[in-house]
């Protein structure tokens, strides 16, 4: 990819509005879902009382709504970025938003009317059998979830055609042809973004289908027609399939990164030898690590126990040394333009990072079985996802906002990116103190003497809900010129 | 109870003829098209048969005594026999618009104006669901027939802006105010389930003074919003995936 490549041109207008409209909605859900988490921390502050059933229905959709917010505005913004050489079906694309808001509607009737508080436990008698919810609660949201799974088949179905009609197949879509033959360079290699999406259409994929093997069952444990799923199965499947589907997140929204970052560095980002063997290790490794979160479970036979450790450290390995190295390579030295975008990115290249060292720390058994109940695990994904996932989110969607409607950049719009960045920061350290203190994850209320730590987050969370606010306002200012703007065509 | 179904049936003689000059009044306009769409006669006739089976089957009767079975009917009329029915319809309008008086014709723009059919719609739907309207119309035989009809009307208003057949309707143009239209329409019916799912009273004293009893209403309540949750949650996602058209 050229380092200034546009993102409109003359085919790709249509794919650009329903890129916008997925970051908008899954943003704007991060939005709502971060104000809920909010609640949650004034909870744990002391300085609001929220009941314990009102504490878990908002824990479940906060966990649920920002998990699938990430990842649904991570495909638009990648949809777009590779929108420029592919073509992608908008017509798929606006029926996995329609999915995806069909879910969303269940899983939020399911826990405001239903009181479904179970998150997404599955061990007998959850989901189905709460002190506070009926099985009919159960059955909406796991309903739900299902949708979300099929919104997840749309877009990455619709990303694989694409990527795989544009690169004449799937090996030259996952180059390929770099990996087996890097003395024969070719002069058309598929570009990271694409290669990206490639990788991560076929993750998705997978992924959804070891959701369906645990989600049949248990549909059919609703109807009657089994009479318990073993809990062993479940746990590792709900997981196997949450934990990659969090994973993901990080994946896709790095496309958005490798599209991007380019502009702001005026180098390109190449598909190298590393580049293209670390994204196609990825289709592997992605499925190893969620067995770290059953390092506690006597039953969990001991191989799945070793493949933990060992999948967690194997699967950290090629993000951090292609993408994060990568990253910084790209911007050491080149004259960085200092931007909301490239703030944000920055920001999600070290909150990847760190949300992935305190994962690979949580993943060495002995840390875990001191750590994994507490905070600490809370602090990990908090880091990757608020700092990292959503930093790119925000990040490409100021981007490409501001290169559609020609908005010029405010000073005010970098000193908010500052500002989240030093509020995101300081929250999930407060996050990762309040675990090294041992202070227990999934307490609906917090004894007096963990409060401290919530207490001293809440300057942090002020300076993100200021910078988020700015910042949010800034781009739906900006999303009605850039929305017509696709209409137009490039100028 | 579920032979019942299939081999109970009910003749109501103004319905059965309405049905069938409907039918062949359809037919021939339809023939005369000089571009015929079979698709459009199927969604016609898929529409009427949907009617048939909501009025004369033992749904009908069976849906005096159990809620549910009563969710059901209302949902072959609003999500079946409605957008199959605006999905014909087509042949119709182009047939019926010149003959229309100008201000039949103005009437029909404006009630199918995405908002002003989303409101009907939702109104309609809600008004009849209140309890003491559910009620009255349960014990009144000819309010039971205006709920229906209602019912089925506001939602063949509901579907029409989803369509495209010249000026006759005022169509959505773009994918993303069809999915805006769709959702909030999704939206506004799942709730009127999830209160009837969720709630942990019965809703409808004619159920609850039925021979089954409170407790049998309740559990028949819950089944019946989870129909009306699920069913039309599976109809607003296939409804997207026929209208959606990549713009």
């Amino acid at each position: 990819m050229t380092t200034d490549a546009p993102s409109l041109n003359a085919t790709n207008g249509a794919v650009l509005r329903v890129a916008i409209a997925y970051l908008v909605v899954g943003l704007g859900t991060v939005a709502v879902m971060g104000l809920l988490g909010v609640l949650m921390r004034l909870d744990h502050a002391g300085m609001l009382l929220v009941s314990p059933d009102w504490f878990y229905r908002i824990m479940t959709l906060h966990g649920s709504g920002m998990i699938t917010g990430l990842l649904f505005a991570s495909f638009g913004g990648l949809a777009a970025v590779i929108s420029a050489e592919v073509h992608l079906s908008s017509r798929a694309l606006w029926i996995g938003l329609v999915l995806y808001l069909t879910a969303m509607m269940l899983v939020v009737l399911a826990i405001v009317f239903g009181r479904f508080a179970a998150g997404w436990t599955v061990l007998d008698p959850l989901p189905y059998q709460g002190k506070t919810w009926t099985e009919s609660a159960g059955v909406v949201a796991y309903a739900g979830y299902l949708v979300t799974g099929l919104a997840i088949v749309v877009v990455c179905g619709a990303m694989l055609r694409g990527t795989t009609a544009a690169r004449g197949g799937l090996r030259r879509a996952l180059a390929w042809e770099v990996l087996f033959h890097p003395k024969r360079p070719s002069p058309d290699v598929t570009h990271p973004p694409v290669l990206i999406a490639t990788v991560t259409a076929i993750v998705g994929l997978v992924m959804v289908v070891v959701g369906l093997v645990y989600l049949v069952p248990l549909f059919l444990e609703a109807a009657g027609l089994v009479r318990h799923v073993d809990a062993l199965f479940s746990k590792n499947a709900v997981l196997l399939f949450g934990h990659t589907m969090a994973n993901l997140c990080v994946y896709v929204a790095a496309g958005m990164v490798y599209g991007t970052l380019p502009r702001y560095a005026h180098r390109p980002w190449k598909t190298t030898w590393p580049v293209a063997a670390a994204w196609n290790a990825i289709i592997l490794l992605i499925f190893f690590p969620w067995s770290h979160h059953l390092y506690q479970d006597f039953a969990q036979p001991l191989g799945l126990q070793i493949l933990g450790n060992l999948g967690s450290f194997a699967g950290g390995f090629p993000s951090f040394i292609v993408t994060i190295v990568g990253a910084l390579a790209l911007v050491y030295g080149a004259g960085l333009e200092w931007s909301p975008t490239s703030i944000l990115m920055l920001l999600g290249i070290w909150g990847w990072a760190f949300g992935g060292a305190g994962a690979l720390l949580d993943a060495i058994v002995p840390i875990n079985q001191v750590m994994h109940n507490t905070m600490w695990v809370a602090a990990h994904f908090h880091t990757y996802n608020m700092v990292g996932v959503a930093a790119f989110a925000w990040a490409y969607l100021y981007h490409i906002t501001a290169e559609l409607s020609h908005a010029r950049e405010r000073r005010l719009d970098r000193w908010a990116a500052w500002l989240y960045g030093i509020g995101a920061v300081g929250m999930v350290a407060l996050l990762f103190f309040e675990g090294a203190h041992s202070v227990p994850r999934r307490y609906a209320t917090h004894d007096a003497e963990w409060q401290g730590y919530a207490r001293a987050a809440i300057p942090f969370v002020a300076m993100m809900v200021i910078a988020l606010g700015w910042l949010g306002g800034e781009m739906l200012a900006r999303v009605g010129p850039a929305w017509r703007r696709t209409r137009i065509g490039p100028l | 109870m579920p032979s019942d179904l299939v081999t109970r049936w009910e003749w109501h003689p103004v319905l059965a003829m309405g049905v069938s000059v409907s039918a062949l009044g359809y037919a021939a306009i339809w023939w005369r098209q000089e571009v015929r769409s079979r698709g459009e006669l199927i969604a016609w006739v898929g529409g009427l048969v949907a009617i048939v089976i909501g009025t004369s089957s033992a749904i009908d009767p069976l849906s005096d005594e159990r809620l549910s079975i009563h969710m059901v009917q209302h949902e072959l009329f609003t999500f079946v026999a409605a957008p199959l029915l605006v999905a014909g319809m087509r042949p119709l309008t182009l047939w019926l618009l010149p003959r229309l008086a100008a201000p039949l014709a103005r009437w029909g723009h404006a009630l199918s104006r995405p908002r002003t059919a989303w409101l009907i719609a939702g109104g309609v739907l809600w008004a009849w669901h209140w309890p003491p309207a559910y009620d009255y119309a349960l014990a009144h035989p000819t309010v039971h027939d205006v709920e229906h009809a209602t019912m089925l009307i506001a939602y063949a208003l509901y579907w029409s802006p989803l369509t495209s057949f010249g000026h006759a309707v005022a169509a959505l143009r773009t994918d993303a105010v069809r999915v805006v239209y769709l959702a909030t329409g999704a939206t506004q019916s799942a709730v009127l389930g999830a209160l009837l799912a969720f709630s942990r009273t019965p809703f409808y004293e004619f159920y609850v003074a039925g021979p089954a009893g409170a407790d049998f209403a309740l559990r028949d309540q819950q089944l019946s919003g989870m129909i009306m949750l699920l069913s039309g949650s599976v109809v607003f996602v296939v409804a997207a995936v026929v209208t959606m058209r990549g713009e």
